[in-house]
């Protein structure tokens, strides 16, 4: 099938902004900084941005450490997304504000499911001031059609959000909603595959506001390449999507 | 392989040129069942079905839609298998309908493609009245197509130890998907799917092609002794 001879062109190119470690039970799922990197070099994924799955749904400080550590082993291949649940106040800014001031962390995780609470809401918007001061992205759980990440973005104008899983089974709507949002990308990684999915995001945001993600191990990266591959883009298009977005918008180079 | 989760449809979200597609299949050496999409929106599905049917080519392996409260055609003979949307068509929960069908099968002696999930977002099959009929019907095959990983905890629990139920790959998303559901509910029944058009051919012939091992053999010979082939 030539979409996987494309696949083959950018072996080693491919930058993935969401991927996680950790355990997940209610999934089965166990994936350590290790395995990680096994998977990314059975993709040809030069490096990717993770955060843990405990800093997501048990404890953040436990979490980001695990990622610390990961970053440390593999420094060319992790780069660490810091999580702190917004209801911990003061506590969760000075956690991030470490993280990127002190590790180098590249961006802020969010997760409104997890964290049970909306980051439009005031204790959110709080810790993603501080976020966007700090001139690095937020990396937003987004399974609502986008309503939450134009929220923020109304509030926060200056503030890089990428809005994971592009608003979920929602995504045309979303794809609207951010439209006129330059400060908006989406990443295009979940479940839904549906067909024609990626050529109409780039039909309506352009190839420079779309960044490849495979949320392991949520999700097989099979799964993320396929949609991806399936658009049948201009090589410019995959370009931006695999790589050169990361490089121009979060300064990461393959 | 033989992907036993492939629609054909006319509607225009999802039509395509079948025989462009069997083509690009054929070339990945995969061989299909033509399941009827359309259906789900008629109240004679199996009709409906037979209608689709003059539109592909004539050698390739079908499952009409059937609906119990429809009726069955004669031609249920030739069908290689059934195809029912319980969610789409509103029996899901209704056990009588349920047996329903599942008598047929048996009578019939034809497998039963059950469409679990069809498009995200919407509901999915009761797969614990799935379990149950599938214990109260040993001979009859079953294969529960569009499940994800949410589902991993109750396809132990229900699936694993019923020889009869099959489980197709197309919506099972998490990383190995192939390897976890060969590990978890048995090596024997797990099928190839692609849910095209639904979803493009590409996410389900990568998944295959970047698997640990080469599992395409295993796949082809789970349905082989899925369809009775």
């Amino acid at each position: 099938m030539r979409a996987f001879d494309i696949l083959e062109e950018f072996k080693g190119l491919i930058i993935d902004v969401h991927a996680h470690i950790g355990c997940d039970q209610r999934f089965l799922f166990r994936l350590s900084d290790e395995e990680i990197v096994k998977v990314y070099d059975k993709y040809g994924i030069a490096k990717g941005f993770v955060s843990s799955i405990s800093s997501l749904t048990s404890d953040y400080k436990k979490g980001n450490l695990e990622v610390l550590e990961a970053v440390r082993k593999y420094p060319n291949r992790i780069i660490g997304l810091v999580a702190a649940n917004p209801y911990y106040g003061e506590e969760a800014i000075r956690e991030v504000e470490k993280y990127v001031r002190e590790y180098g962390f590249r961006g802020v995780k969010f997760h409104p499911f997890y964290f049970k609470i909306e980051p439009s809401e005031p204790l959110s918007l709080k810790l993603l001031e501080k976020v966007s001061r700090l001139r690095i992205p937020l990396m937003l759980h987004s399974y609502d059609g986008g309503v939450e990440a134009v929220k923020v973005a109304n509030n926060l104008p200056n503030l890089t959000i990428i809005a994971y899983h592009c608003g979920g089974v929602r995504w045309l709507e979303a794809l609207r909603r951010f439209k006129k949002y330059d400060n908006i990308y989406v990443e295009i990684s979940s479940s839904i595959a549906d067909r024609g999915f990626i050529k109409k995001a780039v039909e309506v945001l352009g190839s420079e506001r779309i960044f490849f993600g495979t949320d392991v191990p949520y999700i097989e990266p099979a799964v993320c390449f396929g949609k991806v591959l399936e658009a049948d883009l201009p090589r410019r298009d995959y370009e931006n999507i695999f790589y050169k977005n990361a490089e121009e918008v979060l300064g990461v180079k393959p | 392989m033989i992907d036993v989760n492939f629609y054909y449809s006319r509607l225009i979200d999802y039509s395509c040129n079948i025989q462009e597609v069997l083509k690009e299949l054929e070339e990945e050496n995969v061989d299909v069942v033509v399941s009827f999409l359309d259906t789900i929106y008629t109240v004679t599905p199996m009709e409906t079905s037979l209608k689709l049917l003059k539109e592909i080519p004539s050698e390739v392996k079908y499952a009409l839609t059937i609906h119990p409260v429809e009726g069955f055609a004669s031609s249920l003979e030739d069908t290689i298998a059934f195809r029912i949307f319980p969610v789409q068509h509103n029996f899901h929960k209704d056990r009588k309908l349920l047996e329903k069908v599942f008598t047929t099968a048996e009578q019939y002696e034809k497998p039963i493609l059950i469409t679990g999930r069809l498009k995200w977002g919407e509901p999915i099959v009761d797969l614990k009245l799935l379990a149950d009929l599938a214990r109260e019907f040993p001979k009859v095959k079953t294969c529960i197509t569009g499940l994800n990983y949410g589902e991993i905890l109750d396809i132990i629990r229900l699936f694993s130890d019923l020889n009869n139920v099959y489980l197709d790959i197309s919506y099972f998303q998490s990383l190995n998907a192939l390897q976890v559901l060969l590990n978890y509910l048995s090596k024997e029944r797990v099928l190839f799917g692609t849910a095209f058009p639904l979803q493009p051919l590409e996410v389900n012939l990568l998944k295959v092609k970047m698997a640990e091992k080469d599992v395409t053999k295993i796949l082809e010979r789970n349905a082989k002794n899925f369809l009775s082939l």
